[in-house]
């Protein structure tokens, strides 16, 4: 992961959870020096609840973590790879 | 009370955020951060503030003025005047003109044709300042604004380019 | 794939086992990047993002919106007490918050879908379920009644849909459609059995013995409803029947006259933003509106779709373009009867009003105009350029019911095409073509131009060029009427020559033609060269009003430069531009215009100069005073010619002088005209207070000029009022 850069992360989709039992899911497309996001196709979930938002910008304050299914991560990672590897 | 207008320092996060405070408080559309950041990150060197280094807090903005140019179909290059905020115990001393004039003389001088800018058919104060700087009613829009009033928009011709219709000033690039 | 699996089985309470937490990683990473970057994809603009929502901002997070337990936990299978007031009471509001929407423009979700039953009828449309009941209270008021009402302004909605796809408004603008993806509408029944509901409820609130007001209210909505499922028939078979409108109205007013007496308050909980809330939303939150406390704008949206209906009556081109002229231009018309005028007037079918093709419609403009049956233009260019043209006639009619605002940009962009048309037509000199486009080209300038009064687009500083200018717009309107006058007049003469011409012949094969040719003239052209005789009387007579108060206006401009207290530049000097500048963005619209060349900003200054009167001069009193009774005269003449033009609609064009072809907007017209007049009066009166004022005032330093608007006048020519100046603030 470590060889991961931030504009890796653009493109796959975050879970981002926020105070209160809210979780934001979405596809990462901006990400400021603050760590502010700009996720997109938010889906918003809250308890048993799900609904659609559209273009969501978090601030990192309101951000309590970010987390990435590991298949996601596994492919972020292995592209990276591959893609490291064409080069050498 | 002694005021310095200078430009963003867009490596300060701490005058992102208060230029930010200070346009909330003053704005009635609601701004998201992405908003700022496609203003100041893209055109940092378009947005001045003012400080009151007479005051306690001698390097936070009591005023702000936020501007962006772009290629206007391509025809000519408008300077476009995004927000402009002056805390509300500093207004009356023509802080708010001084931004403008900062602004449009720089944009001037990045050769834009014409500054537009959009404004509340009720906001008198805001339609005083600029059309003594020369600014003349294009349009007005219907219904433009979030709180339902109508806006004009606002331009101040800087080149001849700005008073010929862009159809025609197309034909002439061709030829 | 596995990605969506656990993210589809993914809930708070689950094990997170799947997920990496990625925040210090995120935190680290961004604590390296320079201040001002921001990282993205490189095809993403980040101009979109300023249309993102916000989380934790309560101006853009709908989360954030907080909703009292009663919203929270509003049960739709509840009868709450006494269902028949408290069901009248969600109908009641259900049909203002209606109105709301059309008549104040404000959005769906904080209007009718700020009703939960309309949420909840909705939702169950999406899910398939489309017969009701919707919700299972157990009591028929709610279940059946109610369900009816909704399902009819849900019907209503899709009728405004069905309107909004057709692409004639401005969605947000003139028209609010967000449905927060519960856009069901194709799932409704048809209309019989949305009508049949209603019916049925109708009849089931007859077999109530209750004798309370309640009851009849609550039928009066039901009445109301139908009648708004029946719009649509204006539209699916071009229905010219207005007695669901005339329904409408009569219920309308029976409301406004009981709610007074009636306490309503639906049931707390049962509006609210609750939508908002829970449903997919990629809008910032808003209050629910507080709708309006009356029933008048069902009146106003029936009384603009029946003045739209009216225009099924034209039998001429003439009285087509008079009532696009005027149906739109006093007041705005109610969104619905703007969207309905163009799609009634030019039909699926591709024929206007079902009577004419496109270009046979354009071909009766010029013949009504010229009293000559057009041929084609000769070139080859003939069939291709008349096509054009009527589709840019027909563009001209679709921007007359255009948002007031529209009205005029559209005019910006049309006169562009009139020109460009007139210089086509020109080029293969097609004479009749010419003058009608130019016509047209000239009343489109000139309407661009005033309307900027009427928006409050210009500055006092500007009212000398733009009347001016327009005067010299309308100085060439006049000119070309005139021509086409005598191009009439000698057909007439023609016509009653033959008719000496035969007299004097000996009888014989030669008189029998002529004769014959002078019958069939008499017979068929006669009256149209009358009818246009008399139309293009009219036209003059309005440009020359137009040319009147323009002259009046540039007097009254002259006279307050005389004294100092305005000019036609900036009261202060400017940095960045310069007058010059300014007056040519100003003319940018026209100046690509072939005919009438746009003067150069000299011509303006030089004119100007001969408006003015020199204060040291002797004469200055004597020359003031010849202004003084100029604009008098002038104003009386444009008063004459008023009345002249009102007592011949009024008249239904029988006076055998004008023919204005107002037959079928008889009293708009009479109303505009009076207005018009009413200004004229009250630049008069303005002009004497202008020159009393100053001519009393030694130092007129003090004064200013506003545009003013005459009360019930008409805005166009606004009072070049004197105002004394405020003390500037120290």
């Amino acid at each position: 992961m470590d060889a991961l850069k931030l504009s890796d992360f653009i493109g796959s989709t975050l879970i981002v959870s926020l105070a209160e039992d809210r979780i934001l899911i979405g596809s990462l497309v901006a990400v400021d020096a603050q760590m502010n996001l700009l996720l997109d196709h938010v889906e918003e979930r809250i308890g048993s609840g799900s609904r659609m938002m559209g273009l969501v910008s978090v601030p990192r304050r309101s951000v309590q973590s970010i987390k990435i299914t590991k298949p996601m991560l596994r492919d972020l990672a292995a592209n990276k790879f591959e893609l490291m590897g064409n080069i050498v | 009370m002694e005021i310095v207008y200078k430009p963003l320092d867009i490596r300060n996060e701490e005058q992102f955020a208060s230029i930010k405070k200070l346009i909330d408080a003053d704005l009635s559309e609601p701004y998201s951060i992405y908003v700022y950041r496609y203003f100041l990150n893209q055109w940092p060197e378009l947005t001045y503030i003012a400080v009151d280094v007479k005051s306690s807090t001698p390097s936070a903005p009591i005023g702000c003025i936020v501007c962006k140019t772009d290629p206007h179909r391509n025809v000519r290059q408008r300077g476009y005047i995004g927000m402009l905020a002056v805390e509300s115990t500093y207004r009356g001393h023509g802080i708010a003109k001084t931004l403008v004039e900062i602004a449009i003389d720089k944009m001037q001088r990045a050769h834009c044709d014409e500054i537009m800018l959009e404004t509340e058919v009720e906001n008198v104060a805001a339609l005083n300042l600029y059309e003594g700087m020369g600014f003349i009613r294009m349009k007005r829009m219907f219904r433009y604004y979030l709180n339902e009033g109508d806006a004009f928009k606002l331009i101040l011709p800087l080149t001849e380019r700005s008073c010929t219709r862009s159809t025609f000033l197309m034909h002439g690039q061709m030829a | 794939m596995e990605v969506d699996r656990i993210l589809g089985s993914l809930s708070i309470t689950d094990d997170f086992d799947q997920l990496v937490d990625v925040t210090c990683f995120f935190d680290e990473l961004c604590s390296k990047l320079k201040p001002e970057t921001i990282v993205k994809d490189p095809r993403f603009d980040l101009f979109e993002g300023t249309h993102s929502l916000e989380a934790d901002n309560s101006k853009l997070d709908s989360s954030l919106i907080e909703l009292t337990d009663e919203e929270l936990e509003f049960d739709l299978n509840v009868a709450h007490e006494s269902p028949l007031s408290s069901v009248t009471a969600i109908a009641d509001r259900l049909l203002r918050c209606v109105i709301s929407w059309l008549n104040e423009y404000q959005t769906l979700p904080t209007t009718v879908l700020s009703c939960r039953y309309t949420e909840c009828l909705l939702s169950s449309l999406i899910k398939g379920t489309s017969s009701g009941p919707f919700w299972n209270t157990g009591d028929a008021l709610y279940d059946e009644v109610l369900g009816s009402c909704v399902l009819g302004v849900c019907y209503l909605a899709k009728f405004v849909h069905r309107l909004l796809s057709a692409g004639i408004v401005f969605e947000e603008e003139d028209l609010n459609f967000n449905s927060m993806r519960l856009n069901a509408f194709n799932n409704l029944p048809d209309q019989d059995v949305v009508i049949k509901s209603l019916i049925n409820s109708l009849q089931l609130l007859e077999t109530y013995s209750d004798e309370s007001l309640h009851l009849v209210m609550l039928k009066h909505t039901l009445k109301i409803t139908l009648c708004l499922v029946h719009l649509e028939d204006h539209l699916t078979n071009y229905s010219t029947e207005t007695m669901h409108l005339d329904e409408l109205i009569e219920n309308a007013n029976s409301v406004n006259s009981m709610l007074p007496q009636l306490q309503l308050s639906p049931p707390s909980g049962s509006f609210s933003t609750y939508i908002q809330k829970h449903r997919s939303n990629q809008f910032p939150p808003r209050q629910i509106t507080e709708p309006p406390t009356d029933y008048g704008g069902f009146i106003i949206l029936a009384e603009d779709i029946k003045t739209v209906l009216l225009v099924n009556e034209a039998k001429s081109a003439l009285e087509t373009y008079q009532f696009a002229n005027i149906f739109n231009k006093l007041k705005q018309r109610h969104v619905i009867a703007r969207i309905l005028f163009p799609l009634i007037f030019i039909r699926d079918d591709r024929t206007i009003l079902g009577k004419f093709s496109f270009t046979d419609f354009y071909s009766l403009h010029i013949k009504e105009f010229s009293a000559q049956t057009p041929s084609e233009p000769s070139s080859a260019l003939g069939g291709e350029l008349i096509q054009e043209s009527s589709n840019i006639l027909l563009e001209w009619y679709q921007n007359s019911s255009q948002n007031t605002c529209r009205y005029r940009q559209g005019f910006n962009r049309q006169l562009i095409l009139w020109d460009s048309l007139q210089a086509q037509f020109e080029s293969v000199s097609s004479k009749i073509y010419c003058f009608w486009t130019y016509f047209m080209k000239l009343s489109i300038m000139i309407e661009f131009s005033l309307k900027g009064f009427d928006l409050e687009i210009y500055k006092p500083f500007e009212a000398y060029s733009m009347f001016w200018y327009v005067y010299y717009l309308s100085s060439h309107l006049v000119d070309l009427l005139n021509e086409c006058q005598k191009e009439i007049e000698s057909n007439i003469s023609a016509i009653h020559s033959m008719n000496k011409k035969i007299k004097k012949l000996k009888a014989g094969e030669k008189k029998d033609q002529l004769r014959f040719k002078y019958r069939f003239a008499m017979d068929n052209e006669m009256d149209q060269l009358q009818t246009t005789k008399q139309f293009l009387n009219y036209l003059l007579k309005e440009a020359n009003i137009t040319k009147s108060l323009c002259l009046i206006e540039v007097f009254q401009f002259g006279i307050l430069k005389s004294f100092h207290v305005i000019d036609n530049k900036n009261d202060t000097p400017l940095k960045f531009s310069d007058e010059r500048l300014i007056h040519e963005l100003r003319f940018k619209p026209f100046n690509s215009i072939g005919v009438p060349e746009l003067p150069e900003h000299e011509a303006f200054q030089k004119s100007l100069k001969d408006f003015t009167i020199d204060r040291e001069e002797s004469s200055f009193d004597t020359r003031l005073k010849a202004l003084s009774s100029f604009i008098e005269e002038e104003v009386q003449n444009v008063n004459k010619s008023i009345d002249e033009i009102i007592s011949c609609i009024k008249a239904g064009d029988n006076n055998g002088v004008l023919v204005t072809g107002t037959g079928l907007v008889q009293e708009l017209s009479v109303e505009y005209y009076s207005k018009l007049k009413l200004t004229s009066k009250a630049i008069a009166i303005n002009s004497k207070v202008i020159m009393s004022t100053l001519k009393k005032d030694t130092d007129h330093k003090d004064y200013k000029v506003e545009l003013v608007h005459a009360t019930k006048g008409w805005n166009y020519y606004p009072i070049q009022t004197l105002r004394v100046k405020e003390n500037r603030r120290k």
